[in-house]
């Protein structure tokens, strides 16, 4: 399976079997929670329990780790500049934040670094959410849920085909990136203006390409029939089993329960 | 682009619809399923009527279920999580029950082989098998006129027989109209009952594709390729004075066999030479059936200004009627010098070669191995081609050559230097890539723009940069639109854009991915005699291709790829020779080099690679015997 293509993995896991309104609605809650804890432990946790749901739905190794590779860009950035940028601004951070650096406007504290942890692990943890829908549930299977959840037929199709576009737009970017350096472009080559703007005819040939695309996919779902005047049917309908109204207490109990300490208990608003 | 077109569809015919790159053959498809002008944009004059009913008086999704349309590119009509969900979304569009969507499906996956991929998702699928995919998704929905846009292209031979036999299926099982814009020849002399040939926006050329195939110089002078067979009958015709006609292998076999008898092997069968390989033996010229018909009456289509500049830009010839003269033909090649004078790259040493690998592996993050311990030493001034079906490594292969990947074990030289620390920029200036999709090379904003990028990066002065770039529009004609984005350009403009943009460079090594695929007949044969020209001043050329018949013709060296190991490594003659290893890789011969083997089995192979060998070695047995009582009409003279 080529991951550039579409992240979707075909297969029969529990949680491929999952009607995706529960999963949304569990995508739902745990998202909420990972930006309303600011707390590293419990991020890391859930990141932690991603991973295992990712896993007990036979996601292999490689897939997280190219996940992984493919925030890791961003991941550095959040690390480095957060810090930077915040010297540990939450209620209390003043206190045990002694600086680490000092230097004119800028400086470096304890608390400071870990909000940049914070922010890296609130960041990576919501893409691993979103991931774990989109490895295991098929344009047709999210489509359907998003239009029972009331979403307009062609809007849920625009959602899922955005989602399923995106890795397409990734390996857009890196063939014209590819094609840049094979004609001479030294990409470690003069300051960090000179590549930033070396990247401007990068991104319009990605944007002229993904127009291209988005072209050709306008035709051929007007040649297919989108817009067909009349109702439109299903060849495997959407049922929502007793498993999935499970999955739906299970999270919203788990939700309920982390909101009790989150503003019950008051744990959890700062990173440390 | 489509310009006062008159065109009508019997009902059960199978109309072929053939031209140069950029001639309109998309933009007529997509009249014709009433896609255009609503979603396309542009002006139509004229009428587009579908078992009478005008197109422009219903919108797209309306026609769905009368006429389906199979775009040239399955990655942008498969969007589905899998092979069973692809095929039935139409069939959900069109509201049916889930009990006849289920049908439907099931049939489909019959009729094209698909069974065993119902659960797969489509992008796992090979090239072949995603044409048959989205033909399926296509035809499941019964339309009444199906047309297909280019079904042959960008196939690897294997996938090229799947749908050749898909097609072969349809031909049987269905009595449904069809418009097929093809480029290839075999194909249209398979299945079509009639032959367009589409020129400046009007029909050029009518008949049947045996009739038409016949005019071989005129149909050059358009763009169009011919059936190799065809090109053989011409060139034994213009030797001999015979009138054979044939079009295809066997037949061309019954025809010779029988006029050289005892000289040939009489009882040696094409099928039986290569029973893996396949040269099906598909009936040229079905009789028409039953069926629903389609009218383009006047039709009149302009889009972009591109065309309307081209037709009058400055220092171009004007606007022709004569359908034989091409419109957009590059400059004349210079004849090319064939001797071969080894050009040394930078600072290379004497006898190191251009390009070489040793225990070359190399795996992607995600995946199995694709390349297993790759040896391959390319001396400098040798002209190779890689060979091999779609996914055996041979794109990997070659981009190890300019960095873009690295080995994971073993090592890559360029001119005698290891690859492993220098960047992809550096190796650009001995190594000149030329990428297979022409839109994920072009990011400049002007033709000229995007011709001095690689120069510029060369670090040559602006007068250098600026000579370089005018001799590459020069030589590739393109001056006339060397201040237009080369986005906007038609796909064989684009593709000249690359070739000059590699051009500008001149780099000592050339390496080329599948450089002719999308190509016409012209183009094709531009190209080619650029690589001669390049070769015979010594350059390397190392060129990834499905394209046997070039490989037999301009190749030294014919290098097959299989499941990431090199198979088989020499000559193209002693390659052809072997047929279980050509089906092994999933290959198969130039027609003229099976018929060949098919004529005179004990012969070597070597003698007869291109039409010309094989009509000069049957010329000199023709001039042996007496005249043969059994000779088409016409030969007596020649005799």
């Amino acid at each position: 399976m080529n991951p550039l293509f579409d992240l979707y993995l075909p297969g029969d896991s529990w949680l491929h079997r999952l009607d995706p309104r529960a999963k949304l609605w569990a995508l739902l809650l745990a998202g909420v929670t990972g930006l309303l804890f600011r707390q590293v432990g419990v991020l890391a946790g859930l990141l932690f329990l991603t991973h295992l749901l990712l896993l007990s739905a036979r996601v292999p190794w490689d897939r997280l780790r190219w996940l992984w590779s493919r925030l890791g860009p961003l991941l550095a950035m959040i690390l480095l500049l957060q810090p930077l940028l915040s010297a540990g601004s939450g209620p209390g951070g003043q206190g045990i934040t002694p600086p680490l650096l000092h230097l004119g406007p800028i400086r470096l504290t304890v608390a400071g670094l870990l909000e940049g942890v914070s922010y890296a692990l609130r960041v990576a943890t919501l893409a691993f959410l979103v991931a774990a829908l989109l490895l295991t549930t098929g344009l047709t299977a999210l489509v359907q849920g998003l239009v029972r959840l009331g979403l307009p037929y062609p809007w849920g199709l625009t959602v899922g085909l955005a989602l399923r576009y995106l890795p397409t737009m990734d390996s857009l970017f890196i063939a014209v990136c590819e094609a840049q350096e094979a004609r001479g472009w030294i990409v470690s080559q003069g300051g960090m203006l000179h590549r930033a703007r070396a990247y401007i005819p990068v991104l319009v040939a990605t944007i002229i390409a993904a127009l291209r695309l988005s072209d050709r996919l306008g035709l051929a779902l007007a040649a297919r029939g989108l817009g067909y005047p009349a109702r439109r049917t299903a060849l495997h309908d959407l049922c929502f089993r007793p498993a999935d109204w499970l999955a739906v207490a299970l999270a919203t109990l788990t939700f309920g329960g982390l909101m009790v300490v989150r503003y019950g208990l008051g744990f959890g608003a700062r990173p440390w | 682009m489509i310009d006062g077109l008159d065109l009508w569809v019997q009902p059960g015919e199978w109309l072929a619809v053939m031209g140069a790159s950029d001639v309109g053959k998309t933009t007529l498809c997509l009249l014709l399923a009433g896609l255009a002008p609503h979603l396309t944009g542009g002006r139509m004059e004229g009428r587009v009527t579908i078992a009478g009913d005008d197109t422009r008086q219903h919108p797209p999704p309306a026609l769905a279920g009368l006429v389906g349309l199979l775009f040239q590119e399955p990655e942008a009509q498969l969007f589905n999580p899998t092979v069973e969900a692809e095929i039935a979304w139409g069939l959900e569009n069109l509201g049916l029950p889930s009990d006849e969507i289920a049908r439907r499906v099931g049939e489909m996956l019959s009729l094209f082989h698909l069974e065993a991929a119902r659960h797969r998702a489509p992008g796992e699928l090979s090239g072949g098998e995603k044409k048959r995919l989205a033909l399926a998704s296509v035809l499941a929905m019964q339309p009444a006129l199906l047309i297909l846009d280019e079904p042959m292209g960008g196939l690897d031979p294997a996938g090229r027989e799947e749908v050749l036999a898909a097609l072969s299926n349809l031909r049987r099982n269905n009595s449904t109209t069809i418009v097929m814009a093809e480029s290839d020849p075999e194909a249209v002399a398979a299945f079509a009952d009639r032959l367009v040939v589409l020129h400046r926006g009007r029909i050029a050329l009518e008949g049947t594709p045996r009739a038409l195939f016949q005019q071989v110089e005129r149909l050059s002078a358009l763009g169009v390729a011919v059936p190799q067979m065809a090109h053989l009958a011409a060139g034994l015709n213009h030797r001999l004075g015979t009138a054979f006609d044939f079009l295809t292998l066997e037949e061309a076999r019954l025809a010779l066999s029988s006029s050289l008898a005892g000289y040939t092997a009489e009882a040696t069968g094409v099928a039986g030479l290569f029973a893996d390989s396949s040269f099906p033996a598909y009936p040229a010229g079905p009789p028409p059936r039953s069926g629903i018909g389609v009218n383009l009456r006047r039709g009149r289509w302009e889009t972009a200004p591109v065309g309307a500049e081209r037709r009058s830009a400055p220092g171009r010839p004007p606007a022709q009627t004569e359908a034989s003269t091409p419109v957009d033909a590059w400059p004349q090649a210079p004849e090319p010098n064939l001797t071969p004078v080894p050009r040394r790259g930078e600072g290379a040493e004497e006898g190191v070669p251009a390009l070489e690998t040793r225990q070359l592996c190399f795996w992607y993050r995600q995946g199995e191995p694709v390349l297993h311990g790759i040896d391959l030493s390319v001396p400098c001034g040798q002209f190779v081609a890689l060979v091999g079906a779609n996914g055996s490594g041979k794109t990997t292969l070659v981009k190890h050559f300019d960095g873009l990947l690295r080995p994971r074990q073993g090592q890559v030289r360029v001119l005698g230097r290891d690859t492993a620390d220098r960047s992809v920029g550096e190796l650009a200036r001995w190594v000149g890539f030329l990428f297979q999709h022409p839109e994920q090379q072009i990011f400049g904003s002007s033709v000229r723009q995007e011709i001095a990028f690689g120069p510029r990066n060369l670090g040559l002065s602006p007068a250098e940069v600026e000579e370089r770039v005018e001799a590459a529009l020069a030589r590739f004609g393109l001056s006339a639109v060397a201040g237009q984005p080369p986005a906007i350009l038609g796909y064989g403009q684009r593709r000249r854009v690359t070739l000059a943009s590699l051009a500008a460079m001149d780099p000592p090594i050339l390496v080329l991915d599948e450089p002719t695929v999308g190509l016409d007949a012209r183009g094709w044969q531009e190209t080619l005699d650029w690589l001669v020209g390049l070769h015979a001043q010594g350059r390397t050329i190392l060129l990834v291709t499905h394209d046997m018949a070039l490989a037999a013709r301009y190749a030294q060296r014919v290098v097959v790829l299989h499941q990431g190991r090199i198979l088989a490594d020499g000559s193209p003659a002693r390659l052809f020779q072997q047929a279980d290893l050509l089906a092994q890789a999933s290959l198969t011969p130039p027609p003229v080099v099976a018929l060949a083997r098919a004529l005179w089995p004990a012969d070597p192979a070597d003698e007869c690679l291109t039409v010309e060998a094989f009509c000069a070695r049957y010329t000199a047995l023709f001039n042996r015997q007496a005249v043969p009582h059994h000779l088409p009409p016409g030969t007596g003279e020649a005799a």
